[in-house]
């Protein structure tokens, strides 16, 4: 009976619960399907390993709003942002935080993945604004202060004019047409990068790092890199004027297992062993959730003449996921293939292992892994141009800045550039600040070592000449070069500048740091084009549409340490103290020589006259003998000191009691 | 103050008015003046000699270098590393005979093995004039340059290669912004491949590769495999100079060329070398970034000293520029207090024997004794024996930084304002691995603590001196021995100008009185005799250098040189008589002769400001022509005075005396007696003949010393001048009272 009783309500409760339960699914449902009407968001995960070892790992979280409205509630979206867009009329914005420098040699130099996310050390922000030309500076300056707040970093020192350009050239390609509006572009090479930048980046993902891609950021092991790039990319495109976000976050890193081979062989790699942290699943909100592998082209090549060497099926291709040289596991859901249009695909390219995280739960996580089984070597694809970027001269009077492109080797001529004709063009940007003083008549230009006159070369060039404290020197050019060439150099001869002792940043010894320069290549496309083929369905990954966009190269250089002359901070002590010592005797001699009257001491003088001890002393020595005189003359002198003596070994007799 | 003493004693005459204290005391000083500078020059030798009493204890003095405080991942595998590296590299040398193309290879291997960037920097050789340092060396004093300068004389004939190539791979820093780098130096001989390069270039892999597991680097790695064939020296200087400023117009030779040497030294592989070359970027010219610091290391075939592992600091870069005084504190600051080797500063041999210096020490040792007995506070006593140990160091350093000459690699980077030193590590001959381990640790400690440097050095002194590996001297102490060496000049030069009469009639010095009476004429005169032998002195640098371009022996070009000196010297006095002549015919036409006392002020004048100025372009030069010069300027009077002196009744022996030695020392330092000197005290270990002393002097106008500035343009001039003094006749008119 007392069971029975217990059972009702408890069966009514549970009915209860299933009822709310299933209300609360449909509710579910409808978001979602709210979500695909006006919000969309997705997350991706790329790796690729690298041919010295390392592995890259690229997370890139994209959010859509279709519309934005000041009162429009948003469900995933990170508000923050869209009402940073609407408040700054941001046409579009792009705001990295970087640490470590971008290898183009080993970690290539040509892909979608190097080109948009190599960015140079410290922070570097952009942005393109709707708004009349007379509210650009305003603009940019709150929205600095807005993006300082947001990202817990101190990107509102770039409020002041002196470290901000504004570009026209280089941004040409990327901004297209139809977006107009004005470009202002800082960096700040020497802000340092860490966790705090990290959290508030996060906290624009609708699951933060609880759940999906993002639960993988252990802190630790992602600081530990080689290379470590947060990036923030809004712009609104479409009719509609859309919001897109994109969100990414590049990092290299060096597995740490260790082989027997020592640091010859290539390491085995797993996500767990790479963060240390699982996946398990997809962000519920996401709307599509993938993990992709890519191998590059020359390690597909690789792989298959070593598929082939061992006598391997040579018509029917090569097992790509499990093959002689490596394994990876688990086996994926899909293979994509690179193809150059939409189904020529070449006898080499590079292949997408995709995943999808749909299948995988939290007891079921993904654990990506690559296990290799024999060495082997291949290089990632790289730029038609190998960028370095020096100084000359020493010391803290003068030097020069030298710019040196020199083709690859490896770069065919069919390779990257589809159009162009038989030149090459490049587009240079450089911000130099003030106190680096550029000669711009000196600016030379060498291919292959000998002097080319510049408007053989130069299509366009735009100087902004540097003003004192006010704005930095931009140097911009587009050059036309000739395809045979092997190396081109820029010169342009500075002095160093000073700087009032208050400017000084703190460390001040340490240098100043240039901005990267900054290149682009019109002619060099870097698109990777993957075609689905098994799911043609609206699910792909997202990360893939913007891989199979088509877009110019980008190449930073490193930055730049300029030691300038500092001061001695200490000196300024040293100062007051030697002129007030000047002064006081200046003064003092004045006011000595205004004081003095000749004619009345003169009198004096005849007139003998002298203080009481002087007469005093007078009328005592009066009436001794010479001898006398100096005898006490000599005992005063000996008492005097006798006196000292005794006083300064009293005084330390009492303090050693 | 002078001036005012003028104007005051004019007064004087007139008031019996007590003239203001400071006149009062510039005219004491004058009229004391020679007891004063005497007094004076006395108590700066004496400065000198117990500069060592004043030295303080090192510190560290920037925060930031936190030497020591991070465990060093050197461990034994890397020194098993190191050595197995070096035995490799020694049975590879012994089996190829192109020993330099084996080792450069080996060397990339390595490199690009451990995941750095890597590129070989081929270099000419040096101008031949360069075998001109073999003087200094071949006295037997000190090893001139580094270990691989030796070989030069037996490459030299053959000429078989004429260039070297230079291994360099760079580390970059896994999170650094790369616009600065560390360069680690490991010289190594390619001509005569031994024992000490192996162990240099295996220490130098063992520590690279360990290096590059490094996550700590903020600052890129630069380690510069320097093919010390003609010295370490040229190897370094010519990449940095490729580094700071590359021949941009010549860019197309230099890859050519540095490819052809690629090809050459990876030929073995061939037709996969290309591939090698390409895909690594072997013949770009990679940077790294503004260069922070430099440190040159190499190990040395030796015995152990004392029971202790050793090893010695070279700093001394060219004209006597050191590197920051922190850099050298932390490296004694590692090796002492955690891996206990014992640092040395070398020290010239023979120094420590000097009898004089032995007896300073003693008697030093007792007055500190004494003055401890008196007061148990003046605390300053130093044992007789570690007071030459410190003398002798502080001597060595003033001997390297007056040739002016750097004492290794390091002064390469001396020119790039870059702080450098030169570590040589003492190993015996079965070298053990825990010293191999030690050395590595040092190493990397010392490269930690450069890595955590977040500034360039700037904090510790620049000018000092080192009497002990952690005791200094700095330039606030040892510039008052100098001083007041000097201080003696300007106030005979004074009492010159302005002679100041005692009351008493003692004032014999008759000579004076023309001075004031008779205007601006001796004066105008003088400055032309002083301005026309300056000129003269000036003009004999020019000749040097020009001569020194002549393509004849060493000999005759000495000889060439000193006819030209002796005609144009006589030249110059023609012109100089001339000048005077006109000059005394528009004033008046007074004595036709010289007046000496003039002559010498404007000499001692001279002679002060170029002392002085020498002083901030190279300390110890300025101080030992110091010493030399100030008693010839005060001591100098015209011989016929001298006699005069001598003759008369109011003579002391005192001051016959004091003639007597003014007179001998001015003939000793003199153009004539200083190589005579030299070549009788010296003779037995330097090898002096014409050709080493011209070779010597081209030696140094080649590495730029400001000795050679010293000697032709202060005491070449001055001493010629007070030859001129000593000759000189008294006015006539004087001669008939």
């Amino acid at each position: 009976m007392a069971s029975k009783d217990q059972t009702l309500p408890s069966l009514l409760v549970t009915l209860l619960f299933l009822l709310l339960f299933s209300a609360l699914l449909s509710r579910i449902s409808g978001l979602e399907s709210v979500v695909d009407e006006k919000e969309k968001f997705s997350e991706d995960l790329l790796i690729r390993p690298l041919s010295d070892g390392k592995v890259l790992s690229h997370f890139y979280f994209k959010n859509y709003q279709r519309t934005l409205g000041s009162a429009a509630h948003t469900h995933v979206f990170p508000k923050a942002i869209s009402q940073l867009v609407s408040k700054f009329h941001i046409s579009e914005l792009e705001l990295s935080f970087t640490q470590g420098r971008w290898n183009y040699e080993h970690w290539g130099g040509l892909d979608p993945i190097a080109s948009s996310n190599a960015k140079p050390s410290g922070v570097e922000l952009w942005a393109l604004f709707d708004v009349p030309l007379n509210q650009v500076d305003p603009t940019w300056r709150n929205l600095t202060h807005a993006l300082s707040g947001l990202f817990c970093a101190s990107i509102n020192f770039l409020e002041s004019p002196e470290g901000v350009a504004s570009p026209n050239l280089i941004f040409e390609s990327r901004l297209k047409s139809g977006a107009d509006g004005f470009v202002r572009y800082g960096a700040l090479p020497r802000e340092a990068v860490c966790t705090e930048n990290l959290t508030p980046w996060l906290k624009l993902l609708p699951c933060r790092d609880k759940a999906g891609i993002a639960s993988l950021l252990d802190r630790p092991s992602i600081y530990n890199g080689h290379y470590h790039s947060l990036r923030v990319h809004v712009k609104r495109s479409g009719p509609e004027r859309a919001v897109v976000l994109e969100q990414t976050l590049t990092i290299v890193l060096q597995p740490t297992q260790i082989r027997e081979g020592g640091m010859k062989e290539l390491p085995h790699w797993s996500l767990t062993s790479l963060f240390g942290r699982q996946l398990g699943g997809k962000c519920p909100v996401a709307h599509s959730s993938h993990v992709l592998l890519e191998l590059e082209q020359s390690l597909v090549e690789s792989v298959k003449a070593s598929a082939d060497k061992t006598g391997g099926k040579v018509t029917s291709g090569v097992d790509i996921p499990d093959n002689s040289v490596f394994h990876v596991s688990p086996y994926p859901e899909a293979v994509l293939v690179e193809s150059l249009d939409s189904w020529d695909v070449p006898k080499f390219s590079s292949v997408m292992l995709e995943y999808d995280l749909e299948k995988y739960r939290s007891d079921q996580p993904l654990n990506l892994a690559m296990h290799w089984k024999q060495k082997m070597a291949w290089s990632s694809v790289r730029g038609p141009f190998r960028v370095s970027r020096f100084l000359t001269g020493s010391g803290n009077e003068k030097g020069s800045i030298a710019i040196e492109m020199k083709k690859n080797f490896n770069v065919s001529s069919e390779n990257g550039d589809s159009s162009g004709g038989d030149l090459l063009e490049v587009t240079v940007f450089q911000m130099v600040p003030w106190y680096v003083r550029l000669y711009m008549h000196t600016l030379t230009a060498r291919i292959d070592g000998n002097p080319v006159p510049l408007r053989d070369i130069t299509t366009q060039m735009l100087v902004t000449p540097a003003e004192d404290r006010l704005h930095p020197a931009v140097l911009e050019m587009h050059l036309k070069l000739p395809r045979n060439m092997v190396s081109l150099s820029l010169t342009v001869d500075f002095d160093k500048g000073f700087l009032h002792i208050d400017e000084h940043p703190p460390d001040a010894d340490h240098g100043f740091d240039l901005p990267a320069a900054f290149l682009s290549f019109p002619t060099s496309q870097t698109r990777r084009l993957y075609l689905n083929h098994q799911a043609a369905d609206n699910k792909d990954s997202s990360l893939i549409q913007t891989l199979n966009e088509a877009g110019s190269l980008y190449v930073y250089t490193t930055i730049l340490l300029v030691p300038l002359a500092t001061p001695d901070f200490s000196m300024p002590y040293n100062v007051i103290t030697f002129t007030c010592t000047v002064l006081a005797l200046y003064f003092g001699s004045l006011l000595n020589t205004l004081r003095r009257r000749i004619g009345e001491e003169e009198r004096l003088a005849k007139a003998g006259s002298g203080g009481k001890l002087k007469k005093a002393i007078a009328k005592f020595m009066e009436g001794k003998s010479e001898n006398q005189k100096k005898l006490i003359k000599v005992s005063g002198v000996i008492l005097v000191a006798a006196i000292g003596v005794t006083v300064s070994y009293v005084l330390e007799h009492f303090e050693a009691l | 103050m002078e001036s005012e003493a003028v104007e005051e004693k004019a007064d004087k005459v007139v008031v019996t008015l007590k003239p203001r204290p400071l006149v009062r005391l510039g005219r004491q000083l004058i009229l004391h003046v020679n007891i004063i500078s005497i007094l004076c020059y006395v108590a700066g030798v004496v400065g000198i000699l117990i500069l060592p009493f004043l030295a303080k204890n090192t510190y560290i003095s920037e925060n930031a270098l936190m030497p020591g405080s991070a465990h060093s991942a050197f461990n034994n595998f890397d020194s098993i590393y190191a050595r197995s590296s070096a035995e490799e590299l020694l049975e590879l040398a012994s089996q190829n005979p192109d020993v330099q193309r084996t080792i450069s290879r080996w060397i990339i291997q390595e490199m690009l093995g451990v995941g750095a960037d890597c590129y070989i920097h081929p270099f000419n050789s040096p101008a031949p004039a360069f075998s001109s340092t073999r003087f200094p060396k071949s006295s037997g004093h000190f090893k001139w340059t580094t270990a691989a300068n030796s070989s030069f004389s037996e490459d030299e004939g053959q000429q078989q290669t004429t260039s070297g190539v230079n291994v360099v791979g760079i580390i970059r820093a896994p999170q650094g912004a790369g616009n600065e780098a560390v360069v680690l130096v490991t010289p190594y001989d390619s001509a005569a491949f031994e024992q000490e390069s192996a162990w240099t270039l295996g220490m130098g892999v063992a520590l690279f590769r360990e290096l590059s597991q490094a996550l700590w680097l903020a600052r890129d790695v630069v380690w510069l495999v320097a093919d010390s064939k003609y010295g370490a020296y040229p190897a370094v200087d010519s990449w940095l100079k490729e580094y700071h400023s590359p021949s941009i117009s010549q860019t197309s030779t230099y890859d050519k060329m540095t490819l052809d040497w690629l090809e050459k030294i990876l030929s073995e592989d061939g037709q996969s070398s290309k591939e090698v070359i390409h895909s690594q970027t072997l013949g770009d010219f990679k940077r790294a970034g503004t260069i922070a610091s430099g440190l040159v290391y190499e190990l040395n075939l030796g015995l152990r000293q004392g029971g202790k592992d050793t090893f010695t600091v070279w700093a001394e870069g060219p004209n006597g520029q050191m590197p920051n005084l922190d850099f050298i504190n932390i490296v004694n600051s590692i090796a002492v207090y955690r891996e206990s080797l014992q640092l040395r500063l070398e020290t010239l041999h023979g120094i420590k024997n000097w009898a004089w210096l032995r007896g300073a020490g003693v008697s030093l040792e007792e007055i500190g004794k004494y003055a401890r007995s008196v007061n148990p506070g003046w605390n300053f006593a130093m044992a007789a024996s570690v007071y030459v140990d410190n003398m002798a160091t502080l001597f060595s350093s003033m001997f390297f930084q007056v040739i002016g000459l750097p004492t290794g690699a390091h002064g390469a980077f001396r020119d790039y304002q870059i702080d450098a030193i030169t570590l040589q590590f003492t190993v015996t001959k079965n070298g053990q691995d825990y010293l191999f381990s030690r050395i590595g640790r040092l190493l990397e400690g010392v490269l930690r603590s450069v890595n955590n440097l977040l500034e360039k050095w700037h904090q510790s002194f620049f000018l000092y001196f080192l009497s002990s590996p952690n005791r200094y001297i700095s330039v606030l102490v040892y510039m008052i021995p100098l001083g007041l060496l000097l201080l003696g000049l300007p106030l005979q030069a004074a009492a010159l100008c302005y002679p100041v009469k005692q009351t008493s009639k003692d004032a014999k010095d008759l000579a004076h009185s023309n001075l004031t009476s008779d205007g601006s004429g001796g004066w105008l005169e003088a400055l032309v005799l002083v301005g026309a032998v300056q000129l003269w002195a000036f003009f004999s640098t020019l000749a040097l250098f020009l001569i020194s371009d002549m393509d004849s022996t060493a000999e005759t070009k000495l000889l060439t040189w000193s006819v030209i000196l002796v005609f144009s010297l006589m030249a110059t006095f023609r012109v100089q008589r001339a000048l005077a002549a006109s000059i005394n015919d528009e004033s008046k036409g007074s004595g036709g002769n010289q007046n000496w006392a003039t002559v010498k002020a404007v000499t001692i004048g001279f002679t002060c400001i170029g002392l002085a100025v020498m002083s901030t372009v190279n300390f110890p030069v300025s101080l030992i022509g110091a010493l030399a010069l100030v008693p010839m300027c005060i001591g100098v009077f015209p011989v016929e005075r001298s006699w005069r002196y001598a003759q008369s009744q109011g003579r002391s022996a005192l001051g016959v005396a004091a003639l007597a030695l003014g007179t001998l020392w001015t003939l000793a330092v003199s153009p004539l007696g200083l190589p005579v000197m030299l070549w009788s005290l010296y003779g037995h270990l330097l090898d002096i003949t014409p050709g080493n002393v011209w070779n010597f002097a081209e030696s140094l106008l080649q590495w730029r010393s400001a000795l050679l500035p010293y000697l032709l343009v202060i005491h070449l001039p001055c001493s010629v001048l007070c030859l001129y003094i000593l000759l000189s006749r008294l006015p006539t008119q004087r001669r008939r009272q």
